[in-house]
């Protein structure tokens, strides 16, 4: 299973290294992705945790972002993407869209699975929190423990359009969810040891 | 609306967002419009506080906490994490800090320390802390403590790097140092050091990483001094006064951005230091500077 098609991880910001080591234990060697032309051969790739604002501008230099979206559209590339990925994979919701004038900015997203994701959704560093998840069964698979994970200024998925999958739960709110081959992650599957989600997505 | 009515001090939990901001560039401002051309040129964080170190310096006097009101107009002007000084051993300023939201607490040599015997027992608190250090020993002490980061002193407000580049290439080669040494030898080592033996051990089990991240401050003033820290092992940046302290800062923050993204790309790095529209600020000789004037000396 790992090895199946060449995995990328998108390099620029944040916890890549954290996955990195996740794959690495699994047998697999993501290669660093900071420019469009290693998209090329790529089968899967992760969009790590980090600042969205930060992933976004980066997106947006030299068609990075164009190359990576018609991949995706596509669905010649899979992707997971966990926190500040998963806000760039998902849509911003309606009154997040018009900033106010001197408030915070909204980053530019891909908006290719059709789930409304808010940022920071849960609050500020202090509001970060550990809880259990329960995963579906085929991420789960014989060990039925739920998944101990870590929420970092997390976003919420708000509204989950069609043919959205949803695969872990907090409780009743969808925290893992696909659409296709686009998987969102509210929380930080890279920083427990618990390498299910990581080995789920070499699969998939 | 937070969900878990009771929040948590959860180690991993603060380390979690130090990892976050790995790769990624954390700028001093001093007011809602430096953050926001912050937040527009990419910076993963910013560092509230009412002057940048080269004014600090240039002011003398006691430096103390920045004004709340102050912090709370940067705190509603981004959406980035936000960063705050306290002095050291002052933990009543960071009591404050945090009550006011504030997602990571500086423990600064920058400000006049509170507190000539202790540093904060940071374990007790929500908000995670990074406090800088000079050698392996003193980082491990502010692990022991519960830092979430450790960043290099260097010498901030100087604009010169060498400093930093001491600090960073000293706590590396000390770790590397402890990865061949046996669990008894680690022990007499930490000793000698004044350091605390189970995060020695950590250090070595993680085959001389810091179980926390390493990041780099003190003295960066263009792309290429940030790409040097990440070279040497740094895994993510601060600017303090590199950034408004130049003559281009919108265009100079975004270069830095670039600079520690491609760390490792010459042909990158050429236009990083291109995007740069005018003058580095200037520095100092830090060997020039009275030894009452040297900042990395506060704090043991």
């Amino acid at each position: 299973m790992a090895g199946s098609g060449a995995l990328g991880l998108l390099a620029v910001q944040g916890s890549y290294d954290a996955h990195r080591r996740a794959f690495e234990a699994l047998g697999c060697t993501p290669r660093p992705v900071r420019r469009a032309a290693q998209l090329e051969g790529l089968e899967r790739i992760v969009l790590p945790g980090g600042e969205s604002t930060v992933l976004s501008h980066f997106l947006e230099q030299e068609g990075f972002g164009e190359r990576l979206a018609e991949r995706l559209r596509a669905a010649t590339l899979a992707a997971l993407g966990t926190c500040a990925g998963a806000i760039l994979l998902g849509r911003a919701p309606r009154d997040a869209q018009a900033a106010s004038p001197g408030g915070p900015r909204e980053p530019q997203r891909l908006g290719l699975a059709p789930v409304t994701v808010r940022r920071n959704a849960y609050g500020r560093q202090r509001d970060s929190f550990r809880a259990p998840v329960a995963l579906a069964p085929e991420i789960a698979g014989p060990d039925s423990r739920p998944f101990e994970a870590i929420f970092i200024r997390a976003p919420r998925f708000e509204a989950l359009g069609a043919g959205v999958q949803v695969l872990g739960r907090l409780g009743d709110e969808p925290v893992l969810v696909r659409s296709g081959r686009l998987v969102l992650c509210a929380f930080h599957p890279e920083l427990t040891d618990d390498l299910r989600i990581h080995r789920w997505f070499l699969g998939l | 609306m937070g969900r878990n009515p009771t929040r948590t001090k959860d180690f991993s939990v603060k380390v979690g967002l130090a990892e976050m901001l790995k790769g990624g560039v954390i700028m001093d401002v001093v007011n809602a419009e430096q953050a926001r051309i912050a937040e527009d040129a990419g910076a993963a964080a910013v560092m509230a506080l009412e002057r940048v170190p080269a004014d600090i310096r240039r002011d003398g006097g006691v430096a103390r906490m920045s004004a709340v009101a102050m912090i709370e107009q940067i705190l509603e002007a981004v959406s980035i994490p936000v960063m705050a000084k306290c002095r050291i051993g002052h933990f009543v300023e960071a009591q404050i800090l945090e009550q006011l939201g504030v997602d990571f607490i500086d423990e600064s040599e920058v400000l006049t320390p509170a507190d000539e015997m202790c540093h904060v027992w940071k374990h007790d608190f929500l908000a995670p802390f990074v406090c800088g250090a000079t050698c392996l020993a003193e980082a491990a002490r502010r692990i022991k403590e519960g830092a979430a980061m450790i960043r290099t002193k260097g010498e901030a407000g100087t604009g010169n790097i060498v400093e930093a580049v001491r600090h960073m290439r000293r706590i590396q080669a000390e770790m590397r140092q402890l990865v061949g040494l046996r669990k008894e030898e680690i022990a007499a080592r930490a000793k000698a050091d004044g350091a605390p033996v189970d995060v020695y051990i950590e250090i070595a089990e993680r085959e001389g990483r810091l179980p926390v991240p390493n990041f780099a401050a003190g003295g960066v003033a263009t792309p290429a001094d940030a790409a040097l820290m990440m070279q040497l092992g740094a895994e993510a940046v601060f600017v303090g006064s590199g950034i408004f302290k130049s003559s281009d800062p919108p265009e100079r923050a975004r270069a830095i951005v670039h600079a520690v993204t491609h760390h490792d790309d010459p042909a990158e790095l050429v236009r990083a230091m291109r995007m740069c529209g005018g003058e580095a600020m200037s520095g100092l000789d830090v060997r020039k500077l009275a030894p009452e004037e040297l900042l990395a000396g506060r704090g043991w």
